[in-house]
């Protein structure tokens, strides 16, 4: 998966995570965050110079308002493919995002409002967001967005699966099969196609 | 006397039912997997002068209900019946189990806390400070453990005496965050205004609106002055979700899960490392991806090869002390005394009927359902929805369905109603429909009764194999009828229990009992109304006419048709019925082996019960009832020439 999204678009992701941590992006730091050299960042981001993606002041980069759009329509694909789709690349197809949501993932208005709002406001970078079903046993996570139905959503943050809890993969079973998790203090079973819509946040674990 | 009502109501499998049993003496289904109660049931019990009237309802996770067995929760709820609500919170689980508290609470139900299950939180290194949390929540705490009946008496009486102090049992309210908090203040000032707010509290329906709750606003919808008050609950609901980046049903959610870690931080602590060594090797080894299915096979085929073995030791000792001895006894008082033919009614059918019934179905009955009721304590059948989730979806079900399914194993009746834990309708026909293949009990008899006793366990256990797989074929072609998406299995994953004896006991008890009431009459009954029917030569009529399929199809003996039609009354009754008009116990000398398999093969699969019918009727209405049932006619008619053919072919 990761070597398929572009790169560029995770430099641009880097800007605006550093920003939002209230950091001045510059070639080091972002090499850093994206472990990749130097030079290589530097051409990148000359490219989103020219591009009108990013600009240079004083040695430290800030994105535009095309660069804004750039990264948000990044997370959009990036959430779509890997966590309602399933499968890579999907996007593609796509023209009309907000009719596609809308017919295709049966998203109302409101609802694709606050989840454009909430690609706006995640923390940190898209890229290290996973589903649930692909954490293995014994990984422990924070859930950071639910991608499916809103019964089903709904039931799920009744049972103490909200935005922002911790959770820790407790087995899987083989095959595709339900995925067990450990939230506040109780174990839930969820099936697959629902631990594969939730992103989670690695937070690495006691495997 | 005065008289007081009390509600039990909680989250799924914290102990309401086991409560409710202590208190009333009644038998309401308790085992350790979510989703047992899905009818509310009733007792009575006299305490200090009152006369308390105990309400046990199903499992609910919230108000906004998820499927039906959840809706008669918040049904019961709003209508404000009881006059206290017990709400039975798990202590090893209370973080979650606090999520409903608070909906109580906004509810201003007349609320007392029972902090059920110590023993397990204990157990698992939690202290819950209950006194801390009484003087948090404003509400009454009283600590139990329903399978000893520890703090009960407590419990009662906190209930009476706040009754008689007539103490208002509603808890202050709690605060939400400020920005949620502001915006049901705004909604609550105007919601004030409307005359629902006489019937239910205007706090409670603001949240609820803001939560986008479909019901709620539907009430509010019909009330005066109503859709100014929506319009204002949804611009409110929109500034939150936009805030907040999420639906706004979440953004409250996640606000009360907020409250409860700050309850939670303040009451509980964790005061020793767990004490759950076994319980997790045998998690760890039940749901293994490869050990996890052998121990599922294995758990069925030794559950029924025991209950073959400790059966047939049962039936033979019954049979030989009390069943010989009884009809030897009943001919000779009788003959010196009556005509030959109603000796033959009252011998052949009363007498035999009962002996029957005490050879042949009791000694299978009971340790069926203690093993089974073992089984069901452990926990260990929520561990088979989760090995069998994947499977499900093969038929359009998710792993939940599996649990009425696997009870379907003891009787079928409670297996149908048990569907309700499904979420939509599609599922639950579907569900249903597996269930009424599943061999119950009765069924179970006559498997081991026909084939066990004759052919050996193993074609026994093959039975079980081809219905199962009968079972997932029927439910895929329905499914593939009426398709749909199947939905994802949530459910909670209850931890390992011991299962107490006392529990295990006391339900095979009641079993047993409910069982013998039901069956005997209808066997003893049935077993004189056929003596009566050959005695007037109706049964002449009947075997021929049905011959073209018993016999041409099914390749049995035409005697057979009786058992059959019989069988719809009870399933074990095909079996009693056999032997009475074969005129012997000895099956295996008038029929062949293939036939005593086809004719259990048969019985197993065809029309369920007229109990069963009954409660698919009840559940699904006539035409799916109707459905469902002539599929397992049709389903049985085309297993049994299969049979049939196939032992043709195997013998030339
Ligand atoms: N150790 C312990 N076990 C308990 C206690 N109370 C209930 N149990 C067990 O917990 C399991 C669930 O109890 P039930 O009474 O069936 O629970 P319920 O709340 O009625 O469950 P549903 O009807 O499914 O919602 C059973 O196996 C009980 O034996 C307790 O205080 N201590
Ligand atoms: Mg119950």
């Amino acid at each position: 998966m990761s070597e398929k999204v572009d790169t560029l678009d995770c430099a641009l992701e880097v800007i605006m995570t550093l920003e939002r941590r209230g950091l001045r992006p510059d070639d080091a730091s972002i090499a850093e965050e994206l472990g990749k050299p130097i030079a290589e960042v530097q051409k990148m981001m000359e490219e989103a110079i020219q591009r009108g993606l990013a600009v240079k002041k004083d040695g430290h980069y800030e994105l535009t308002g095309e660069g804004l759009k750039r990264v948000l329509r990044h997370r959009e694909l990036f959430i779509h493919d890997r966590f309602v789709h399933g499968e890579d690349r999907w996007s593609a197809k796509v023209r009309d995002w907000g009719r596609h949501w809308r017919h295709r993932h049966g998203l109302t208005k409101d609802l694709l409002e606050s989840f454009y709002k909430a690609l706006a406001d995640l923390d940190g970078r898209v890229e290290e967001l996973k589903p649930l079903s692909d954490m293995e046993p014994g990984e422990r996570g924070v859930v950071v967005s639910i991608a499916c139905g809103l019964g089903a959503a709904r039931r799920l943050a009744e049972m103490g699966l909200t935005p922002g809890v911790q959770v820790a993969v407790v087995r899987k079973a083989p095959l595709r099969g339900p995925v067990e998790v450990e939230v506040r203090g109780t174990r839930v079973v969820l099936g697959y196609g629902l631990a594969s819509r939730i992103a989670v946040k690695g937070l690495g674990g006691s495997a | 006397m005065r008289s007081i009502t009390v509600a039990l109501a909680g989250n799924a499998n914290v102990g309401k039912s086991s409560i409710f049993n202590r208190l009333t003496g009644l038998s309401q289904h308790v085992g350790n997997w979510p989703g047992k109660t899905v009818e509310k049931a009733e007792g009575v019990l006299y305490f200090k002068g009152y006369r308390i009237r105990v309400i046990d309802l199903p499992g609910a996770y919230s108000l906004s209900p998820y499927s039906v067995e959840e809706i008669i929760v918040r049904d019961y709820l709003l209508s404000r019946e009881a006059d206290v609500v017990v709400d039975v919170v798990d202590a090893s689980a209370l973080e979650r189990n606090l999520y409903l508290t608070l909906q109580l609470i906004e509810l201003q139900a007349p609320l007392v806390v029972a902090l059920n299950q110590v023993d397990m939180a204990e157990k698992r290194g939690i202290a819950v400070d209950h006194e801390r949390l009484s003087e948090t929540l404003g509400v009454k705490v009283v600590p139990t453990v329903a399978i000893t009946g520890e703090g009960l008496n407590e419990l009662l009486q906190t209930i009476v005496e706040a009754v008689e102090k007539g103490e208002r049992l509603t808890a202050k309210q709690l605060t939400y965050g400020k920005e949620v908090e502001e915006r049901i203040e705004r909604l609550e000032s105007e919601v004030r205004k409307l005359a629902l707010s006489e019937k239910y509290p205007p706090r409670w329906v603001s949240i609820k609106l803001l939560e986008r709750d479909h019901l709620v606003a539907e009430m509010v919808s019909k009330c005066e002055g109503g859709a100014e008050v929506l319009e204002l609950a949804d611009e409110l609901a929109m500034e939150l979700e936009e805030m907040h980046g999420e639906p706004s049903p979440i953004v409250i959610a996640s606000e009360r899960y907020s409250k409860i870690s700050e309850i939670v931080s303040r009451v509980q602590r964790v005061v020793a490392p767990p004490r759950v060594r076994w319980e997790r090797t045998l998690d760890y080894v039940t749901t293994h991806p490869v050990l996890g299915y052998a121990i599922l096979l294995s758990t069925i085929a030794g559950m029924l090869g025991l209950v073959f073995y400790i059966g047939g030791l049962l039936s033979e000792a019954i049979e030989a002390y009390v069943g010989d001895p009884l009809a030897e006894a009943a001919r000779a008082l009788l003959s010196s005394s009556l005509p030959a033919e109603a000796v033959r009614i009252v011998v052949d059918g009363l007498v035999v009927g009962f002996v029957a019934g005490l050879v042949v179905v009791l000694p299978y009955v009971v340790p069926f359902y203690a093993v089974l009721s073992i089984l069901e304590d452990s926990g260990y059948l929520a561990r088979v929805a989760y090995l069998t989730d994947n499977l499900m979806h093969r038929i359009g079900l998710h792993g939940k369905a599996v649990l009425p399914m696997l009870m379907g194993f003891g009787c079928n009746v409670p297996a149908c109603v048990g569907c309700r834990i499904l979420e939509t309708d599609r599922e639950r026909v579907l569900c249903g429909l597996a269930t009424v293949f599943v061999p119950c009990a009765a069924r179970t008899i006559v498997i081991l009764g026909a084939v066990g006793r004759y052919l050996g366990v193993l074609p026994a256990l093959s039975i079980y194999l081809v219905v199962f797989l009968v079972l997932l074929m029927v439910v895929r072609l329905a499914y593939k009828v009426a398709p749909g998406e199947p939905m994802d299995l949530i459910m909670e994953m209850p931890a390992y229990r011991r299962p107490s004896l006392r529990v295990t006991a006391l339900k095979t008890w009641s079993k047993t009992k409910s069982f013998v009431i039901v069956a005997f009459p209808i066997i003893i009954a049935a077993s004189a109304a056929l003596e009566a029917l050959s005695a007037v030569g109706l049964t002449e009529q009947l075997v021929p006419a049905m011959a073209p399929l018993t016999v041409g199809l099914l390749g049995l003996p035409a005697a057979v048709a009786i058992p059959l039609v019989f069988g719809f009354l009870r399933k074990e009754l095909a079996l009693v019925m056999l032997a009475e008009v074969l005129g012997t116990w000895e099956l295996s000398e008038v029929m062949t082996p293939a036939q005593l398999y086809t004719f259990a093969l048969v019985t197993s699969i065809y029309i369920p019960c007229v109990a069963t019918l009954a409660a698919l009727v009840r559940e699904f209405g006539w035409k799916r009832a109707i459905l469902i049932a002539m599929t397992t006619l049709a389903v049985a008619i085309v297993a049994g020439a299969l049979a049939h053919v196939i032992a043709i072919m195997l013998r030339s």
